[in-house]
């Protein structure tokens, strides 16, 4: 296959890392934008005038509250909407940590919203807050419904956060983040024929039904009906499933004209097998071969589902929903490579390894294996790694007894620390464009070491298959 | 995002809040009205011609009927906002056939109908004498949510214009419809 990739041409140096910094800033700074728009439109409007008593300043808190919050909510959305142009900037696993960095905040100040709205009419009409709580929302089906809403936004962040969802399955953590839409959705009603910014500003009004439109649609679109619409459209099936080494599979998966979906080297797919008790959840798999006619997987058995891919039949449906990530050729831009894999990691790194564009000596590929006579892919790595003459390093051995990346050392050799004797397999490393896929601590030790080295962030790519 | 882009933008956006601003501060809008309480009845007492109108009319004609003299000063401000749907219809009766006697200028009192909206009735009686308005009063009118206030705000807004040529009441979009259909209205049946 190597001769394949032979003519591809692909534009390195700071010129190019220049330009994909820009497009990340650029991006990231729409997202605040739109944040910023609502709330300068407020303060321009004048709504900033007039702050004379406790009741007028906590109406100006709410009214911003939920200009940014709303605002914030449909950005926080946007990031799992699972646009292309933003995926290709960003890449899934980024988008998703801003997503779930925003959780929270976004919740603040919905609550902080609610809270100051209710207290600002008590104060107007000088009642205890609860009266006019009930008073709202027995008077206005709309804030009723609103108020549901952010019960069930306070439901979905607590299932979310870190102590509940290591205590819940994942299972029970998806059905309740299907909530979160019906929670964004009942919470419309009441911005738009109460909200008096939206009213007073037609504008305003113009830019929130823009928004709500824009995210989701793409929401339907790219999370759901694309993903289908393709698979029946391409016939994507299962041809093949193959046993590998160290508990692992092959499932080899075609379509007709499956290669329009655009797939590279090093990306992934949200993959949603149609088989009795599987079709309602998907899973991220990396393509382990150079996408072509048909896509490869190589799946590691860790539990939960992907141990039944093992017994799958040929030509059981899927949908393939992708492909997704920035772990691939997009984000290079030096000509010497290394590429580090440890595990079922492997699998995006050997597809890097068969199409990158390389001459002979510029990729460096080191493989992480606790055992060589079962290590997943390893067979086919030495070979590509022979053809196309990377140099390859199979590090075998248990593992350290501390943190550690490298196999432990033997007593009599050597002590060294792990970022020079990374440096004395990889020497071109500080001149390299790093590629990491393994499971999350082993990637910190390996990030800790590159820290070390000194190599820059912008030259270090991670992919993490467990997130 | 890279560390110059970051100081660029914060400076931007910083820059930007404060034109936004500043275009607020010159921009003064009856938006405001309804968010205070109190604040927006010393807001009315601002514009000196409708402050001192009204309550100077009140007690010239309330004198006149010798009837509500206590209640006359504080009527427009703290009157209005919470005696004002169950008591005005008395006194605006008595408004009409008590013209102040020196030129007898021509006094018509006129009470709306009630106008059916969103979350409740409106229904307001004018008093306009020699063809300004001179008097707006509520007969009906859900006080609560801070409602009492936006009416309070009204009808300082349609002394003022001497129409209901003025803008919106941030919060009381609704409310406001159907007050400035209440004062049409009754001015159409004049």
């Amino acid at each position: 296959m190597a001769h394949q990739t032979a003519a591809k041409q692909v534009v390195l140096g700071s010129g190019r890392l220049l330009g994909i910094q820009r497009r990340i800033d650029a991006v990231e700074l729409l997202g605040w934008l739109a944040v910023l728009i609502p709330a300068l439109s407020y303060v321009a409007d004048g709504g900033l005038t007039n702050l004379s008593d406790a009741g007028s300043w906590f109406e100006v808190i709410n009214r911003l509250s939920a200009l940014i919050g709303t605002s914030m909510l449909l950005v926080h959305m946007l990031l799992i909407a699972r646009i292309p142009w933003l995926e290709k900037t960003l890449g899934l696993d980024k988008l998703t940590s801003h997503h779930k960095k925003l959780g929270k905040p976004v919740l603040y100040l919905l609550l902080l919203h609610t809270v100051t709205a209710v207290v600002s009419y008590s104060i107007a009409d000088s009642v205890n807050p609860l009266v006019t709580l009930i008073g709202l929302v027995t008077d206005y089906p709309q804030l009723l419904l609103a108020t549901v809403g952010v019960v069930l936004m306070i439901v979905v962040v607590i299932s979310s956060i870190r102590a509940a969802r290591r205590r819940m399955s994942y299972e029970a953590w998806y059905l309740i983040h299907l909530v979160s839409y019906v929670a964004v959705l009942v919470a419309i009603p009441h911005q738009f024929e109460l909200g008096s910014e939206l009213l007073a500003s037609p504008w305003l009004n113009g830019y929130f039904i823009a928004l709500y439109v824009y995210v989701f649609a793409n929401v339907v679109w790219f999370r759901s009906l694309r993903p289908v619409v393709a698979s029946l459209l391409m016939n994507q099936r299962i041809t093949q499933v193959k046993k590998e080494a160290n508990r692992t599979t092959s499932l080899t998966i075609t379509g007709r004209r499956i290669e329009r979906l655009g797939a590279e080297a090093g990306q992934f797919f949200m993959l949603r097998v149609m088989a009795k008790g599987m079709w309602w959840r998907s899973h991220p798999f990396s393509v382990s071969a150079s996408p072509s006619k048909e896509i490869r997987f190589t799946i590691g058995a860790r539990g939960d589902d992907t141990a039944k891919i093992q017994d799958l039949k040929p030509g059981t449906r899927v949908i393939l929903e992708g492909p997704f990530g920035v772990f691939s050729e997009a984000k290079r831009t030096r000509q010497q490579v290394t590429l580090i894999a440890a595990g079922i990691g492997i699998a995006p790194i050997r597809a890097l390894a068969e199409s990158m564009a390389a001459e002979p000596g510029d990729i460096t590929v080191i493989y992480r294996v606790t055992d060589t006579s079962d290590a997943a892919l390893l067979d086919e790595v030495k070979r590509i790694c022979q053809e196309r003459e990377h140099d390859l390093f199979v590090l075998t051995g248990s593992r350290p007894n501390g943190p550690g990346f490298m196999p432990a050392q033997q007593e009599g050799e050597r002590q060294q620390p792990e970022y020079q004797r990374l440096l004395t397999i990889a020497p071109y490393l500080l001149e390299s464009d790093v590629y990491i896929c393994g499971p999350g601590p082993w990637s910190e030790s390996v990030l800790h070491a590159l820290g070390k080295l000194h190599v820059a962030k912008d030259h270090i790519h991670l992919e993490e298959f467990s997130w | 995002m890279r560390v110059g882009t970051r100081v660029v933008a914060t400076i931007v956006a910083t820059s930007s809040a404060l034109v936004a601003w500043s275009i607020g501060q010159q921009s003064t809008p009856p938006d405001l009205l309804l968010v205070q309480a109190s604040p927006a009845v010393t807001d009315s007492s601002a514009p000196a011609p409708t402050a001192t109108q009204d309550p100077a009319q009140d007690t010239g004609q309330d004198t006149g009927a010798t009837s509500t003299a206590p209640a006359a000063p504080a009527d427009s401000n703290t009157g209005n906002t919470s005696a004002t749907p169950t008591t005005t219809p008395a006194p605006t009766a008595t408004q009409a056939p008590t013209a102040p006697a020196p030129v007898a200028p021509v006094v018509v009192s006129v009470t709306s109908d009630a106008i059916t909206y969103k979350y409740g009735t409106v229904q307001v009686a004018l008093t306009v004498t020699d063809g300004a308005i001179t008097s707006v009063k509520m007969v009906q009118g859900d006080a609560s949510n801070g409602r009492a206030d936006a009416y309070t705000s009204l009808v300082d807004a349609t002394l003022a214009a001497q129409s209901t040529n003025y803008g919106n009441i941030s919060g009381a979009t609704f409310t406001v419809d159907a007050f400035k259909k209440a004062v049409d209205n009754a001015l159409a049946k004049i």
